[in-house]
């Protein structure tokens, strides 16, 4: 998703931050790098994707709890990856009792929030990028990043594309970016 | 809503009539000492008005909290809006920058909120904390600086300066600093942006999400500049993590930028080759700016002054008779004060081995004085200053072992070195053991 700022009556200001020669917007990337922990945290909440849409609602869970399950004590609260057996993961019936928004059954303990990493890249003098990564969302196997299936809509599953700054946040990263330019340019003695 | 410090109206008449590039020098002369002014009255907790900040609630005291430290705690007993002291924002965020009719202070950029940190400081001072100006004392000591600057620089006879950006008070700030304020300082530097990614976390590219700024995935992928992967919280701490002591995080680059001759206070960083005279004259200057009479004399007159104290090779001496710190030009450590300052390190002598942290020894002498004037009065104050320069902790052997080790030699030989010592720690972030600061109370020492 590409930043473009609004530039109208800003000319002047846009002009002289063309005269600086390749600043340093780490700053602002720490500020996108946040943002996009944010968005990505508030989403996995409030159950909705890139575009702040709700998704598409999981059918097999929760199921009510019965007295059997209690009493044998499989089944209770589940916090996070290191209550789960191999990679994180818990067993279908397990699952079955979690009452997170979709791709987040587990809530904030969830991996799409506990394993989100975020990184910054500055291919030219032009041009600054900050990005999110899920790291090791991995099935049983070890190897299969299955959120990719959903992100996609893989076989029979709906499309939950969760990949994107939703939009107050993508908001807050354009005033970002405009604070910081102007403050490169007040800076920059241009 | 104010949004910086505008200072005008202390040009002198020689100034108003020049041409602009001039009329700019002057302001860029300005520009660190007054940046100097108003951090010194920021870590005071002073005001807009030079009076003290008003205090922050119980609540607020018992859960400190600060961005700007690794582990987001601030400390309770650091001043309103600095609970960091000189990592907190409104001391590190603060630059200047020069025009031809006058200079501005104004906080930069801040990555927290992705805003001015202007912004913040208005929230504060609707709830009565007011930062947006300088007192009528520090205009004063700006005025008096300046005028003194000027001068100075036209003796030189050099050429107005052409650079503009801005100055940062990170620049002047004494002690430890965080990364992201250095990185701030810098960001304008032409190819700042060059060096900015260098590999912090691990590299992993599998599973990318778009993010901000990206035309489109394949592109991510094929970059080679990538910082590497940490959450968001590992770059929050990666980016407020302090640099290394004995590595000052200073944008030393900026530094020179301005002739160091015409800058007032321990601007110029110890490796700036600098006449002992004009380092004295600037660090007799910063003394000043804290409100300290201050002299620079030779060492006939330093010998005559401190007759029988045998200091004839010592840096400067706070002189109780007059109330004035004494600068000693013809010290030998001012001939070579790398050297110097590198030795006092090792030998672990000084709390503070720079040339302004023996400013702030010598203040630290100033102020014990002027505790015990308060509370004794002048005569009996005297010799109780006099008093404490010869108990050399004679009695507790122990003690003195302890001060040698969490301060430094000097602080060990006397109480009055003690409190001047624990003084200059203080003054640039030290934290020192309870029984350190009870015996520092004790003696009379005034806390920064």
């Amino acid at each position: 998703m590409k930043i473009t700022l609004e530039t109208l009556g800003l000319d002047h200001l846009i002009a002289r931050f063309r005269k600086l020669q390749d600043p340093d917007a780490r700053p602002l990337m720490l500020r996108w790098m946040d943002l996009i922990t944010k968005s990505n945290r508030r989403g996995a909440i409030e159950g909705t994707d890139k575009d702040d849409i709700p998704l598409v609602p999981v059918t097999y869970r929760p199921v009510p709890e019965f007295i059997g399950h209690r009493k044998r004590g499989k089944v209770g609260p589940f916090h996070g990856a290191a209550e789960a057996e191999a990679f994180g993961n818990l067993t279908s019936s397990e699952y079955r009792h979690l009452t997170g928004p979709p791709l987040a059954p587990r809530g904030l303990d969830s991996r799409i929030v506990t394993n989100l990493m975020t990184e910054f890249d500055h291919p030219s003098p032009t041009e600054w990028i900050a990005y999110g990564v899920w790291k090791e969302v991995v099935a049983r196997d070890g190897e299969t990043e299955f959120l990719v299936f959903h992100f996609d809509g893989e076989g029979n599953l709906p499309v939950r594309d969760i990949r994107g700054v939703r939009p107050p946040e993508f908001i807050e990263a354009k005033e970002s970016a405009k604070a910081w330019l102007i403050d490169a340019v007040r800076s920059g003695g241009v | 809503m104010p949004h910086s410090i505008k200072i005008t109206g202390i040009a002198p008449p020689d100034v108003i009539g020049a041409p602009t590039p001039m009329r700019q020098q002057f302001w860029q002369l300005v520009v660190p000492i007054a940046l100097r002014v108003k951090d010194g009255e920021l870590a005071q907790g002073l005001d807009a008005e030079g009076d003290p900040l008003k205090p922050i609630s119980t609540k607020t005291r018992k859960y400190r909290q600060s961005a700007m430290t690794p582990d987001g705690k601030g400390d309770p007993a650091a001043p309103p809006l600095m609970p960091a002291y000189q990592k907190s924002r409104v001391r590190s965020l603060l630059a200047g920058r020069a025009f031809s009719t006058h200079c501005e202070l104004y906080w930069r950029f801040d990555p927290f909120t992705g805003r001015s940190f202007d912004v913040i400081l208005n929230y504060q001072r609707e709830e009565g904390r007011d930062v947006f100006g300088i007192s009528d004392d520090g205009m004063r000591a700006i005025r008096q600086q300046s005028l003194a600057a000027w001068e100075r620089w036209k003796r030189t006879g050099a050429a107005p300066t052409t650079k503009k950006s801005a100055f940062p008070s990170y620049a002047l700030t004494q002690g430890q600093q965080s990364r992201i304020a250095g990185v701030i300082a810098r960001s304008t530097e032409s190819g700042a942006g060059q060096a900015a990614t260098k590999a912090v976390g691990s590299l992993e590219t599998r599973m990318i999400t778009r993010g901000i700024g990206a035309p489109t995935i394949a592109e991510l992928k094929v970059s080679a500049t990538r910082s590497g992967i940490m959450t968001g919280e590992e770059w929050r701490k990666y980016f407020v993590q302090e640099l290394k002591v004995g590595k000052p995080p200073r944008p030393r680059a900026l530094v020179p930028t301005l002739p160091s001759a015409l800058t007032t206070g321990p601007v110029a960083p110890v490796r700036t080759r600098m006449t002992p005279e004009a380092r004295l004259a600037e660090l007799s200057d910063y003394a000043q700016s804290l409100g300290f009479e201050s002299h620079v004399i030779t060492t006939e007159d330093f010998t005559t002054r401190f007759r029988g104290a045998a200091i004839d090779k010592a840096l400067a001496a706070y002189d109780p008779k007059t109330q004035a710190i004494w600068w000693n030009l013809n010290s030998p450590a001012w001939a070579n004060p790398v050297k110097h300052f590198e030795t006092m390190r090792k030998e672990k002598f000084l709390v503070d081995p720079t040339p302004s942290g023996v400013v702030h020894h010598e203040i630290g002498h100033a102020k014990l004085h002027s505790e015990l004037i308060r509370g004794l009065g002048l005569e009996a104050a005297t010799a109780r200053y006099w008093e404490l320069a010869r108990d050399e902790f004679k009695t507790d052997n122990d003690l003195k072992q302890r001060i040698k080790k969490v301060a430094s030699r000097l602080a060990a030989i006397d109480k009055n070195e003690f409190v001047a010592e624990i003084y200059s720690g203080l003054k640039i972030g030290r934290k020192y053991p309870d029984e350190i600061l009870a015996l520092y109370d004790e003696l009379g020492g005034v806390r920064p």
